[in-house]
């Protein structure tokens, strides 16, 4: 029974990296243009697909693949920013509208191009670690690794670089970051382009570890935006935790409780949270 | 340094400067005298392109900037020091600080601004590792003077330094204006308060429902009739 639930804590990790890392870009997007992207999980779609078509169509290596695929993803997003996006800052109704248009649109497009039918990748890196008696899949371990390292990475960024510190200044008070000479409308895409980046990443690990198909994203943003509300929208580091959190609940709760209900655990417990801390856990937070 | 010629402003439809002219020349103090709702702050927002004129012209050091972003106007020197304060309140006092500097292409040494800063405002060295937001309302203002004095600026607008603070610290941000004077600095001070812009200031405008009413020396100013009536309670 202990690791059972030691396996769950893992796994739950796991998949909490990759809610993290589109809670973050939920976080990012909506503290610099004040919109929630929900086609964010699209994006992770798009990047899915994109990995699978460059390794096993086009035959790259893995690494390359996932860098290219995160380039498209990031493309696709500088796309939607300046014809839709662009439009929609701090407002956040048209910011929904825009958004679920875009998933319709995105959703549409892989179903006529890859059909429902889920696609699955070859193996990349075949082979388990063991210890304690506890198995975990390499790759699992590689994709966990990537994005904690990657979220860690722009959480460092925000916080010791210019440009980071720029986009904490702008998320307070946009006027006195305008003041400042930040370039804000550079900002604002960079932060969407960003945020499309981080899910097509994301995306494209996924697609190592499990079959893929055109609405994969759509349980992922909801997730993502829970971890992001968890945290208490706004907190980088939060949306890290916010993710494992989430990920770990769910794991845990369907050791006890019916799988099938498992999308519901981390929902309870969101409600729970928000019950006593109403701003999030990470209310306050970078 | 900094000229409005003929400018005009709309909210809306709503004509809120009209034909404002002005002209401000380097190492001037210059007061914007004016009551609630004359335009004061839509005067300097319009200088820093945060609100768009509707016609007329804007000229700073020698150049049209009428059409220059935000912070294409910053790069150049123009710097305000907004109403309100507007400090950054989950940064530290140096992060702030810091954040004045963003433009400069010498940023990462910024050092002897630093301690100019902090040797013109000492409360400030003294809380330089607080939240900017945790601060006093005369803290922050005496913050935001040091944030706009970090970018280095050629000309510094001021939007009412001194609203809603206590005589003393008042006092003292007036000592800290006088310095800047005396060091060069030219300035543009938008004030309520007529008694205290003309003390601060060598030449006034007088601005009534978005026109100007009234220019001249502070020491004409101080004589005239409407200034003694409206603003300064004789
Ligand atoms: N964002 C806005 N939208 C619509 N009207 C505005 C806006 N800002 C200012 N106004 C109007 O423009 C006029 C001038 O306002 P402004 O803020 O420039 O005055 P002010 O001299 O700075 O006043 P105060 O001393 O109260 O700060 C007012 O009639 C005001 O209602
Ligand atoms: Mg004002």
């Amino acid at each position: 029974m202990g690791q059972l639930i030691l396996g769950q804590l893992l796994n739950g990790a796991i998949l909490g990296t990759l809610y993290g890392i589109i809670a973050l870009g939920v976080t990012l997007t909506f503290g610099i243009t004040g919109i929630v992207n929900f086609a964010l999980g699209a994006f992770m779609m798009l990047g899915c697909y994109m990995a699978w078509y460059f390794t096993d169509g086009l035959g790259m290596h893995y690494a390359v693949a996932v860098l290219c695929a995160v380039l498209v993803t990031s493309f696709a997003g500088l796309i939607a920013d300046q014809t839709l996006f662009r439009f929609t800052r701090n407002n956040l109704v048209n910011g929904l509208l825009v958004s679920i248009g875009l998933i319709s649109v995105m959703e549409g497009a892989a179903l006529l191009i890859w059909t429902s039918t889920p696609k699955n990748m070859e193996y990349v890196l075949p082979g388990v670690f063991s210890f304690f008696g506890l198995v975990v899949p390499k790759m699992k371990a590689v994709v966990f690794l990537v994005l904690l390292g990657v979220i860690l990475a722009t959480y460092a960024a925000l916080t010791r670089t210019w440009i980071g510190r720029a986009a904490y200044a702008y998320a307070q008070n946009p006027e006195a970051a305008e003041l400042m000479g930040v370039r804000t409308k550079i900002l604002q895409s960079g932060v969407v382009v960003y945020s499309t980046g981080l899910a097509g990443l994301g995306g494209a690990l996924y697609a190592s570890l499990y079959s893929i198909d055109p609405t994969l994203g759509a349980v992922y943003i909801l997730k993502a935006v829970e971890a992001a509300i968890l945290a208490g929208i706004g907190s980088v580091i939060g949306s890290l935790f916010g993710g494992i959190l989430l990920g770990i609940t769910e794991g845990v709760g369907s050791i006890y409780l019916p799988i099938a209900f498992r999308d519901a655990y981390g929902l309870i417990f969101l409600i729970a949270i928000l019950l006593f801390k109403p701003a999030g856990l990470f209310a306050g937070r970078k | 340094m900094i000229e409005f010629d003929h400018v005009n402003v709309h909210y809306g439809k709503n004509h809120v400067l009209h034909d404002l002219t002005a002209k401000i020349e380097a190492g001037e103090v210059v007061a914007l005298i004016g009551a609630n709702a004359a335009g004061k702050t839509t005067a300097l927002r319009t200088a820093l392109g945060l609100k768009n004129l509707s016609s007329g012209s804007l000229r700073f050091a020698g150049e049209d900037v009428s059409s220059l972003s935000t912070h294409e106007r910053v790069e150049r020197g123009l710097i305000l020091v907004p109403e309100g304060r507007q400090v950054f309140v989950k940064f530290t006092v140096t992060e702030n600080l810091l954040m004045g500097a963003y433009h400069r292409k010498d940023r990462n040494k910024v050092q002897v601004e630093l301690d100019y800063v902090y040797d013109l405002f000492p409360r400030l060295l003294e809380r330089k590792s607080q939240k900017a937001g945790s601060m006093s309302g005369g803290e922050q203002q005496m913050l935001a003077i040091g944030r706009g004095l970090m970018a280095k600026p050629k000309c510094l607008l001021l939007d009412e330094p001194t609203m809603g603070l206590a005589p003393i610290i008042v006092q003292e941000i007036l000592t800290i204006l006088g310095k800047l004077a005396a060091n060069g600095m030219t300035i543009l001070l938008a004030e309520q308060n007529a008694s205290m812009a003309l003390d601060c200031a060598s030449r006034a405008y007088v601005i009534e429902s978005g026109h100007i009413s009234l220019e001249g020396s502070s020491e004409s100013l101080r004589e005239s009739a409407t200034i003694k009536s409206l603003y300064l309670g004789h």
